[in-house]
């Protein structure tokens, strides 16, 4: 069989999360049942050349309300899950979920962060973004929309944050953003060094901001990139560690000077770092969401659609995002106009055969499909000559009779 | 009569009011009180000074200024002289523990009051503040009222500005505003033609007109 790989019961509303290799060799992702749109379902296949198939028993969404958004981060053979579901302006939610690879099961499901909550904006949009950064001692961090505040009258939609410690027990709605009078949204998080996490969130109309984390709990001082950004995606960041400098580059579409970019935000990690926008690539009149970035041995890589065929294309950088290269169109499709959702997130790369790989699943004019882009073959190992050689001499010589 | 009552309780505190706030510390929510001052004003309060432009040693006059928490704020930055002034009852009635500047108990609306305030300032004579400046005290007005308080401040300041919350229309019927039934929404526009020549000034944004 060969790419892509058509997926069947999986909701094209709600991006899909990852996909992710495990020890094992499987691939795997996370979406939301594509009818009733409540449950959670786990793919998993062998060879995704061939099909995918649900595993584990799917956790129904408590309360039976609509699945809103997925986010996911991957330890080892572990996927954590935060999902947030709504049923209207005051049942908003968000939970926790865990599903492990080396056992298809689901661990834990439907831990409620916080329920019940009114996320409204300023205009009365419900607000349900989330993401998920896990700390190297097992604690939890999620950036989400809050529940709204009212300021004479009117309501705004918050950033906050919760914390879930190792042992389990969360604290949660610790706010973020600055308040006021303005509304926050959520657009994702990324793990920096020393389990720093990077909040990236932006206000109405407004830029990309950044607020760091520390590992002891500490908000740092918010940092505005000065570049607008689309309150309708979510961004993927990527942290690579070159030479104990912590390189942290997210993707989103914004306006950095022409008014419809792919953006590269990169930053040294730091508690108030310095954040330079560059664009990837300009869209000229033609929308280019969704955005995501991916990370390979310190070679980037951003994928973004193009309004002018709705293919997915992708550049390069090997200086961490300083400079792109050429795009390249990396599969024919047909993916929605301004649709976050029609591309899987949190995903990153990883090898499959003699292949490194960008998997991803994306919706593809309505059907869902599992893809991948090689981005490098495993290299062919040669052997230096005096190895040879010491091979050679160790080589037992069986004669031979004619 | 206003179309909310400023007196009462329930405007300020519970599950009717105007205001709810999550404390730092992520509890709550909670209504119009210190431990979420910041929340409320976010940086709104320097945003209207930069707007407005208002220098050192210009006398500056707050009507509706619940607690005090932009004067506080535009105290420490040196601003001043400045008087805050809020005839609500339950803002005079819940000062202690939520107001560290004094909270005159006046709303301008008669000559003596006005006297008051300027007093207040040390001005003497006739002579006006520098800026009236009203924070979200419009929206609760009729229209008519709005006017009729716009005109009175003019009595106060030489330039009389009106810092207001300005809703936005629901993003599923532009007919409506998403805001508060209760008040009065208009847009920006709408509140500078209801009382030019004062400035209107937007929270959040600081949009001038």
């Amino acid at each position: 069989m060969a790419l892509p790989t058509t997926i069947t019961g999986i909701g094209t509303d709600v991006s899909c999360a990852g996909p992710f290799k495990s020890s094992g060799g499987n691939i795997y992702f996370v979406g939301k049942e594509s009818s009733g749109l409540r449950r959670l379902i786990a793919m998993k296949a062998t060879d995704p050349t061939s099909s995918f198939s649900a595993v584990g028993s799917d956790p129904n969404y408590t309360g039976n309300i609509p699945v809103k958004h997925i986010a996911a981060f991957q330890v080892s053979d572990v996927i954590h899950i935060v999902a947030s579901a709504s049923g209207g302006t005051t049942t908003n939610e968000y939970r926790y979920f865990t599903f492990d690879m080396s056992s298809d099961s689901w661990v834990i499901t439907n831990e409620a962060i916080q329920t019940g909550l009114s996320t409204a904006d300023l205009a009365g949009t419900v607000q349900n973004e989330c993401s998920i950064v896990v700390r190297s001692d097992s604690t939890v961090v999620v950036l989400y929309n809050g529940a709204r505040v009212a300021n004479m009258g009117n309501s705004y939609a918050r950033v906050v944050y919760a914390r879930r410690a190792s042992g389990g027990g969360w604290t949660t709605n610790v706010a973020v953003d600055a308040l006021g009078t303005i509304d926050g949204y959520v657009l994702g998080s990324v793990l920096g060094a020393s389990d720093r996490t990077q909040f990236a969130y932006l206000y109405t109309s407004q830029n990309l901001h950044t607020r760091a984390l520390s590992s002891t709990n500490v908000l740092q001082t918010a940092v505005n990139s000065s570049v607008l950004v689309a309150t309708t995606t979510q961004v993927q960041g990527v942290s690579f560690n070159n030479a104990g400098t912590q390189k942290i580059c997210i993707s989103a579409a914004g306006n950095n000077g022409s008014g419809s970019d792919t953006i590269a935000f990169r930053f040294d990690d730091a508690n108030v770092p310095t954040i330079t926008a560059v664009t990837v690539e300009t869209a000229s009149a033609s929308d280019n969401i969704p955005v995501r970035i991916f990370n390979d041995s310190a070679t980037f890589y951003t994928v973004f659609r193009k309004g002018s065929d709705s293919d997915l294309y992708l550049e390069s950088s090997t200086d961490f995002g300083a400079t792109w290269g050429s795009q390249v169109d990396i599969a024919s499709l047909s993916v929605g106009s301004v649709d976050d959702n029609a591309l899987s997130c949190n995903g990153n790369i990883f090898q499959r055969g003699s292949d490194f790989v960008i998997a991803y699943v994306v919706n593809d004019g309505g059907t869902l499909k599992y893809n991948e882009y090689v981005v490098r073959s495993v290299a062919f190992s040669w052997y230096p000559m005096h190895e040879i050689i010491t091979i050679v001499k160790r080589a037992k010589v069986i004669p031979v009779r004619y | 009569m206003p179309l909310v009552d400023s007196n009462d309780p329930a405007l300020w505190v519970g599950p009717t009011a105007l205001y709810q706030q999550y404390r730092a510390d992520g509890t709550g929510p909670v209504g119009y009180e210190r431990s979420v001052k910041d929340h409320i004003l976010g940086n709104d309060h320097l945003m209207l000074k930069q707007a407005l432009g208002i220098q050192p040693g210009q006398s500056i006059v707050l009507l509706g200024a619940g607690f005090g928490w932009v004067a506080e704020g535009w105290a420490a930055l040196g601003l001043g002289p400045i008087a805050a002034a809020d005839n609500s009852t339950f803002i005079q009635g819940n000062k202690t523990g939520n107001a560290v500047v004094p909270i005159l108990n006046e709303d301008g609306s008669t000559n003596a009051s006005r006297g008051r305030i300027r007093q207040a300032l040390g001005l003497t004579g006739g002579n006006l503040a520098t800026w009236c400046i009203s924070e979200d005290v419009l929206p609760i007005m009729s229209d008519a009222e709005a006017r009729t308080f716009a005109s009175r401040m003019r009595l106060i300041g030489t330039n009389v500005a009106h810092w207001i919350s300005v809703g936005a229309r629901r993003f599923d019927n532009p007919n409506v505003w998403a805001g508060d039934a209760r008040l009065n929404w208009k847009t920006l526009a709408d509140w500078k033609a209801l009382v030019t020549p004062d400035r209107v000034v937007k929270r959040g944004t600081a949009t001038v007109l």
